[in-house]
């Protein structure tokens, strides 16, 4: 028999469908598991939620397709972030799309890291002009 | 009453002259008022740390033996223009390297200037005076003849800020647009900007003298889509869009690497970080007024890039203070906000140049001619 596998996601809910059931409606027709382990959905505003998804392979795949339907955007999360401060030139690009507020601006507009608050979502990697975000896993 | 730039510069050769940082003159001015300004500031140091793709430098490598001309032209593979004198060419900063998307000519003036070594190949057309057939050398700053960055469009006097209203995800040059307003993203430093403190260029004109990523770079023409006739601020004179930008010129062997940097923007290509700082005489009341302008009195429009159409439509105007905040609102969310000009880096502009004129290393230029206040920015059009 086919083993479950888990995949951990990073899941953005877009305004307009944070009034649907998104989660429970997966739940409900789809073969999955699925663990949240933060979120932040609020009416009327853009959310996001990190979740473990556990299932068989094509059934995670499945769930894939019926949250891309629903409009939610995904992203794989990795494992480790490593900020190469040699490289950074505290632009600030990639403090708009943390979601969770982990990189920031302080005072001196000198760009911070809280790893805390970090959820791997690898957004910042995507914007970062500078190369300075590395994401392994 | 008023100041010249001649007896500004006399002040500064005796050490009586107060330099002031764009944001101290600010505070100064929200504490005081700007007639105080006037009377006790001489020059006011502003500066912006960003992205400016229409950016490049010429190079003279000095002549090979045989003589050679460098027609097709690579640096590290990047294509470089030798449609000039023989060995004369010009690297531009978004050129991408042969078959690499994260690697370009930005990259190649960036390793310049740190001093490191390039790989220069080029193949021409062999003729009498120029025999040779085939080049394939190193170069660095230290073995080529000249080298200098002459950029057509720099120092932009503000800039519009970006959302996204489309249910997509957006990789645009002003960075990651999350989709339906995630974010919004803002450009230039605000109240310490060379442009937001002069904004009918008075003082700024050709032959002006400025920081230029370190170096001691001269402005020698309008920035191309000069646009100075836009809506203005009726209260500070500040253009509420882009409007207008500076052609800057400096000697790349002068060049702090920590000022000039390379940039990949991931779906769009790449760019250089360019950092530029301009002094500000108070010549009179009047400048005394435009340097003291604050964030909260500049404003800009936030325009949607999720409407891929020439004319992008427009959503709201907002001020550098709201923008600097964090958040903004839009039609009654909370939208996050990110600069992607560093004011980090902005600000260290500022602090050089000020301890430059202090020191005397810098004094202020005259300028040989005005910019053209009556410049419009045209589209293009069919014949």
């Amino acid at each position: 028999m086919e083993r479950n596998i888990k995949e951990r996601l990073f899941l953005l809910f877009p305004k307009r469908i944070v009034n649907y059931p998104v989660t429970a409606t997966l739940l409900k027709e789809k073969e999955v598991l699925v663990n949240i382990l933060k979120a932040e959905i609020m009416p009327n505003e853009d959310g996001y939620m990190l979740v473990d998804i556990e299932g068989k392979k094509k059934e995670i795949e499945e769930a894939k397709i019926f949250l891309k339907e629903k409009g939610v955007l995904i992203f794989p999360v990795s494992e480790k972030i490593i900020i190469h401060k040699e490289k950074c030139v505290h632009c600030g690009s990639c403090t708009g799309v943390c979601v969770s507020g982990a990189l920031y601006l302080d005072k001196k507009y000198k760009l911070r890291f809280n790893p805390k608050k970090c959820i791997l979502c690898s957004l910042c990697r995507e914007t970062c002009p500078r190369g300075a975000i590395e994401i392994i896993g | 009453m008023k100041k010249s730039i001649e007896e500004i510069n006399e002040r500064i050769k005796k050490g009586e002259a107060v330099v002031l940082r764009a944001d101290e003159v600010v505070e100064m001015g929200k504490k005081e008022g700007f007639k105080e300004i006037f009377k006790k500031v001489d020059v006011v140091t502003t500066g912006t740390f960003g992205m400016m793709c229409s950016s490049g430098a010429f190079i003279n490598t000095g002549h090979f033996d045989p003589p050679t001309k460098l027609q097709d032209v690579t640096l590290n593979d990047v294509k470089a223009y030798g449609g000039l004198a023989a060995v004369d060419i010009y690297i531009g900063a978004t050129e991408r390297a042969n078959g690499r998307e994260d690697y370009g000519g930005a990259h190649v003036i960036e390793e310049l200037v740190k001093g490191e070594k390039v790989r220069l190949k080029a193949k021409s057309i062999p003729t009498d005076c120029y025999p040779g057939k085939e080049i394939d050398v190193y170069i660095s700053l230290k073995n080529i003849n000249q080298a200098f960055l002459f950029n057509p469009r720099n120092c932009y006097q503000n800039y519009y800020a970006v959302t996204n209203s489309s249910n997509e995800l957006l990789y645009t040059y002003m960075g990651l647009l999350l989709p339906n307003f995630g974010n919004v993203a803002f450009s230039t430093s605000g109240e310490i900007s060379p442009l937001h403190k002069d904004p009918y260029l008075r003082t700024i004109g050709i032959g002006t003298k400025v920081f230029l990523a370190g170096a001691q770079g001269y402005v020698v023409w309008e920035g191309t889509q000069f646009n100075s006739k836009v809506e203005r601020n009726k209260e500070t004179g500040i253009p509420k869009s882009p409007s207008g930008t500076l052609a800057l010129i400096g000697n790349l062997k002068e060049i702090d690497p920590e000022f000039l940097k390379a940039a990949y923007i991931k779906g769009y290509g790449i760019s250089l970080f360019i950092g530029v700082g301009i002094p500000i005489p108070v010549l009179d009341e009047d400048m005394a007024f435009y340097v003291s302008i604050p964030n909260e009195k500049i404003k800009t429009k936030i325009i949607d890039y999720g409407i891929k159409k020439l004319e992008r439509p427009f959503i709201k105007e907002v001020n550098y203070a709201q923008l600097f905040s964090g958040w903004v609102d839009i039609k009654g969310k909370k939208v996050k906000t990110q600069p992607r000009t560093s004011i980090y880096k902005s600000k260290r502009i500022a602090e050089i140049l000020k301890k430059w004129i202090l020191k005397k290393k810098f004094y202020l230029t005259e300028p040989v001619k005005s910019l053209p206040l009556e410049g419009v920015f045209k589209p293009w059009r069919e014949i």
